[in-house]
């Protein structure tokens, strides 16, 4: 069944190095719409760098990607958005002393103007559409105006979320550990808004180093093992001791 | 609840209390600094004096405009006033030679945003510490000053440009006017544009800020650009002011300007900055300044005034930063 659908994004025999490291010495895969994908692997493996590859914010070094089956080559982060893939990183990316709305606008800051002719920022605008945009995925936050800084470690996660969510235009999220830094609960929340993006249309790459969260959100897992591809498997068709042995390799 | 349980209930401060705690304590510092120098000379709250004042800081608030602006970016300039000393010079020997005023301030102006631009390109390109960058043009383009005048000065300058630097509209001094338009200026660039946003943001995270598409590099060079246009546009000031450029205009202007603007509040670690700051900023050290010459005390006991008061400054700003991260939610 699935053959027959084109893939999004296909990427082939990627590599990156930094100096003398190579990160990443060989992985492909391919990922289709709508499709939510798990890549796992131990510290190391090469996860984070492939997802930056991806998204525009490291250059490759060798192999391809394919875009709906067009070479795609990205050289800033831009690039990729232009198409349609938002990524919410490791680290969130976050400007401290920014607010949740002057972050999740960063560099897309609407403008208003005053007596027709002064341009200025749209600080209203900024602030409506963000809380607009976190109560579509249930999230309330306690300010859209204060220094992201002083926010609790799941508040800046949402200010993050709200980042990728604003394009109404994304067809790929990439997320990189989205659940790592969130008490329980806030990791329920995050988990269902993966599966609802996945029903509204939008892939998902998600990284993780939480199998329980991999097994219950993706369709198929990707394996890294020290920078090359150790499996793709249907997450349906593996319990989670194969996963692992995929994960730490050596005769399993 | 069916909300994502992150929002913390928490009541806010009634505006007259919050407008308190952003008061710039600055404000408490000059206000302090009026009432000791008013008591101790009968002539320093006088309306002549104290557009005295306005006329003699319009030229440190020009540049100090830009450095905010560049400290804000966690950057820093130190090549201000050599800057300002060649442009002048440049500026004088254009008009001595008859170009027209005008075209004179315009060159002046696009002369030193390039030595800006150029500024921002080692910092950005040569990845050049810019505390680095800015002093080999400290030194420099002072050294290439005076090679450019020899040890000559010119003076007798065209009299619409000293109207520039000495005239009055009323009892307000031009420069002053000047000043307070480029303040205005930068306070909306500040505030109200993308390119003061970015400027802020980039000091505070530059790799977020490149992550979110940002053109980092090219934001950096336009922030130095824009320093070094405030200072060509300063340069014409203090040319019209004196109605003489020599090759030791704006000797140690920098210190001034940084002390001024970290005074002010902006922070030295990027990321946050105050306009309004940098102008109280510059009024505390021009009041000092006019304030010492009243008291008739000695030149150096500015000085003395002025490092122990930037020091002081940066002190608080760490203490306040620790007190901020700090503050539980």
């Amino acid at each position: 069944m699935s053959q027959t659908v084109q893939p999004l994004l296909q990427v082939n025999h990627l590599r990156k190095n930094f100096g003398a490291i190579e990160a990443v010495k060989d992985v492909s895969f391919d990922i289709e719409p709508a499709e939510i994908v798990a890549i796992v692997g131990d510290n190391g493996a090469g996860k984070s760098t492939v997802a930056k590859m991806i998204a525009g914010a490291y250059r490759r070094d060798g192999g391809e990607m394919l875009w709906n089956s067009t070479p795609y080559d990205p050289t800033q982060p831009d690039d990729a958005r232009a198409i349609g893939i938002e990524t919410m990183y490791q680290d969130l990316a976050l400007v401290n002393d920014l607010d949740a709305a002057g972050n999740i606008f960063l560099n897309r800051e609407p403008m208003r103007r005053i007596f027709g002719v002064l341009p200025v920022l749209d600080r209203g605008q900024m602030r409506s559409r963000s809380a607009d945009i976190l109560r579509r995925v249930k999230i309330e936050l306690p300010s859209y105006d204060r220094p992201v800084r002083q926010l609790s470690g799941g508040q800046r996660q949402a200010a993050a979320l709200g980042r990728i969510l604003l394009s109404d235009r994304a067809r790929l999220i990439i997320m990189d550990e989205p659940t790592a830094a969130l008490g329980v609960q806030e990791q329920r929340k995050v988990l269902d808004l993966i599966s609802s993006l996945g029903e509204a249309g939008i892939a998902i790459m998600i990284i993780s180093h939480n199998l329980e969260h991999v097994f219950s959100v993706s369709r198929r897992i990707v394996v890294l093992r020290g920078g090359r591809l150790a499996g793709v498997v249907k997450t349906a068709e593996v319990d989670r001791q194969h996963v692992v042995s995929l994960i730490v390799g050596g005769g399993a | 609840m069916n909300m994502l349980e992150i929002s913390a209930s928490k009541t806010p401060q009634p505006w007259p209390l919050r407008m308190v705690g952003n008061l710039n304590p600055l404000i408490i510092g000059l206000a302090v600094l009026y009432v000791a120098i008013a008591l101790w000379s009968d002539r320093f709250l006088a309306l002549s004096n104290q557009m005295n004042i306005t006329r003699q800081v319009a030229v440190y608030l020009v540049i100090a405009m830009g450095q905010t602006f560049v400290i804000s970016s966690r950057g820093i300039d130190l090549s201000v006033g050599s800057v300002l000393g060649f442009v002048g010079c440049v500026l004088a020997l254009m008009l001595d030679a008859g170009v027209p005023v005008p075209v004179g301030v315009a060159a002046a102006i696009l002369l030193g945003a390039a030595f800006g631009a150029v500024n921002g390109l080692v910092v950005t390109k040569l990845k050049v510490n810019p505390l680095i960058a800015t002093l080999g043009m400290l030194v420099a383009l002072r050294g290439l000053t005076h090679i450019l005048m020899g040890s000559t000065a010119v003076t007798r300058l065209p009299s619409s440009l000293v109207f520039l630097g000495q005239g009055f509209v009323g009892p307000v001094p031009v420069p002053a006017l000047l000043s307070l338009a480029v303040a205005l200026v930068c306070w909306w660039l500040y505030y109200h544009t993308r390119f003061g946003r970015h400027t802020v943001a980039i000091g505070s995270n530059e790799d977020a800020c490149g992550l979110s598409g940002i053109r980092v590099d090219r934001q950096k060079i336009l922030i130095y650009a824009f320093q070094g246009a405030c200072v060509g546009f300063a340069a014409t000031l203090i040319v019209g002011r004196l109605n003489a450029a020599s090759p030791d205009l704006g000797l140690n202007y920098e210190l001034h300007i940084i002390a001024a603007v970290v005074l002010g509040g902006t922070a030295l670690y990027g990321g946050m900055g105050t306009i309004f700051g940098t102008v109280l900023g510059i009024f505390t050290i021009g009041v000092i300044e006019n304030g010492m010459v009243l008291v008739g005390a000695n030149f150096h006991v500015q000085r003395v005034l002025i490092g122990t008061l930037l020091v002081a400054a940066v002190a608080y700003q760490e203490f306040r930063r620790r007190q901020i991260d700090r503050r539980p939610l």
